[in-house]
């Protein structure tokens, strides 16, 4: 019996290493955790927009004077906005007049799904978080996930109906990138510290970056579309040795308070 | 009578990793997220013992590895060993005390992460643990030990009194 017990733990021992070691990599998740993904997916969303609809209800009722104030600053620029938003019609209505006098074909490089933040990672190290839009929605590997304000990760994993997402925060990932003024390419990844900032890695110590200067994506790999913005550079780090540097880069979306985001594709984009 | 205790260990489970999921990462401490289950498991440990520890360990650890979809059987193993160590101790205190609870599960969220940071290593992850590691560690124990405040009446009662009190089996 006690041989037996001995047998069995030694047997899982060696089952849970090899899985560690198998399922450390990118893949496509198993039947298991689609069912799991597809279960927790209902309960996970109402879950969600119930605590932020409480946290958005408590900040608004410890904030009640800024927010009355603010309402008013609001409505007289909306006013405004209306104006402008009139405006902005008869130009639009101007253009595609236009468009057609050229015969121009309507083209968008970007295939855009939108989707809600339904849950984030559990652990510590795991800055993730999952979207309710998957394979069935057009979703796949690999594709962009980003706000109005840029880029925050990319996709690992997709289920039918949901989509994990590896913020750009996330020590496991890196996305192509490049500095939008000079154009240097680079590969950017969190920093791993805990703060939230990313880092511009293995550039030339006589690389052209600067402090201030916007890091967009740069499109190699053909997955993410180019020159979506992600952050700006807002210090410099010289390697001990001298020989290179990497640029500390402040994103431009708060990657802690994502709610919807945006899944961009290039159309006709490379499979991996 | 043991489908019904883990049909109950099902729901307790399902109900952690939702909450975690979904309502307690809004409520991070320095980055730190709480670990429902590791709490559930010590608890165990230190109300029925080493073997029942060892088994739901394993077996809590397995799902959470399956719903995170990474390092899968990496927490079942953790969480196993930390399910054992945690039962050696289940003769030597007073089970009602809350005080002893906090103290242990604080201990063992420390044990358990440096566990978990050992195996990352000799598996060739360790890029995953960061450069905020320690601080992680203590926050996460920090606030394992608070909830454990809440859980504590919760626990005590379905493993000492309630459906999954433990029985001598033959």
């Amino acid at each position: 019996m006690e041989n037996r017990n001995k047998i069995i733990i030694f047997f899982l021992l060696v089952a849970c290493i090899v899985t560690v070691r198998l399922s450390s990599k990118d893949r496509e998740i198993t039947q298991v955790e689609r069912i799991l993904a597809e279960g927790f997916r209902p309960m996970q969303q109402s879950l969600m927009q119930a605590t932020e609809n409480l946290i958005l209800f408590a900040e608004g009722v410890s904030n009640h004077p800024a927010v009355a104030r603010e309402n008013e600053l609001l409505k007289s620029q909306i006013a405004q906005m209306e104006v402008e938003t009139d405006l902005e019609r008869e130009y639009y209505f101007e253009n595609i007049r236009l468009r057609k006098l050229l015969n121009m074909r309507e083209t968008s490089e970007w295939q855009v799904i939108a989707a809600d933040v339904i849950a984030r990672g559990i652990k510590s190290w795991d800055d993730t978080m999952t979207i309710n839009m998957g394979e069935d929605d057009g979703v796949s590997l690999y594709d962009g996930v980003m706000t109005y304000n840029g880029l925050v990760g990319k996709i690992y994993q997709v289920s039918p109906h949901t989509a994990e997402v590896r913020l750009l925060n996330n020590r496991l990932g890196s996305v192509a990138a490049m500095t939008e003024q000079t154009r240097f390419p680079g590969v950017i990844e969190g920093i791993g510290d805990g703060s939230g900032l990313l880092q511009l890695i293995y550039l030339p110590h006589d690389a052209p970056v600067d402090l201030n200067q916007t890091v967009v994506t740069s499109g190699l790999g053909g997955l993410i579309p180019k020159e979506i913005k992600i952050g700006y550079i807002s210090s410099i780090d010289y390697n001990e040795d001298g020989l290179l540097k990497s640029a500390i880069v402040t994103p431009f979306e708060d990657l802690d308070r994502l709610e919807e985001v945006l899944v961009v594709k290039l159309e006709g984009g490379v499979s991996p | 009578m043991r489908i019904r205790e883990w049909l109950i260990w099902l729901v307790i489970i399902y109900t952690s990793l939702l909450l975690e999921s979904s309502v307690l990462v809004h409520f991070t401490i320095f980055g730190a997220k709480p670990d429902l289950l590791l709490v559930g498991v010590v608890l165990v440990g230190l109300m029925q013992g080493k073997q029942e520890a060892l088994s739901k360990g394993f077996f809590v650890g397995l799902l959470e590895d399956l719903f995170i979809g990474r390092f899968i059987g990496s927490n079942a193993l953790v969480k196993a060993l930390v399910g054992f160590l945690s039962g050696q101790v289940e003769r030597e205190i007073v089970k009602e005390n809350v005080v002893i609870a906090v103290s242990m599960v604080w201990v063992f969220t420390i044990v358990n992460h440096l566990f978990y940071g050992a195996l990352m290593i000799l598996l060739g992850n360790a890029n995953i643990l960061g450069l905020d590691y320690l601080r992680t560690l203590l926050t996460s124990a920090f606030y394992n030990g608070l909830l454990t405040i809440v859980m504590f009446p919760m626990f005590y009662f379905l493993l000492i009194k309630g459906t999954l009190k433990k029985t001598k089996r033959l």
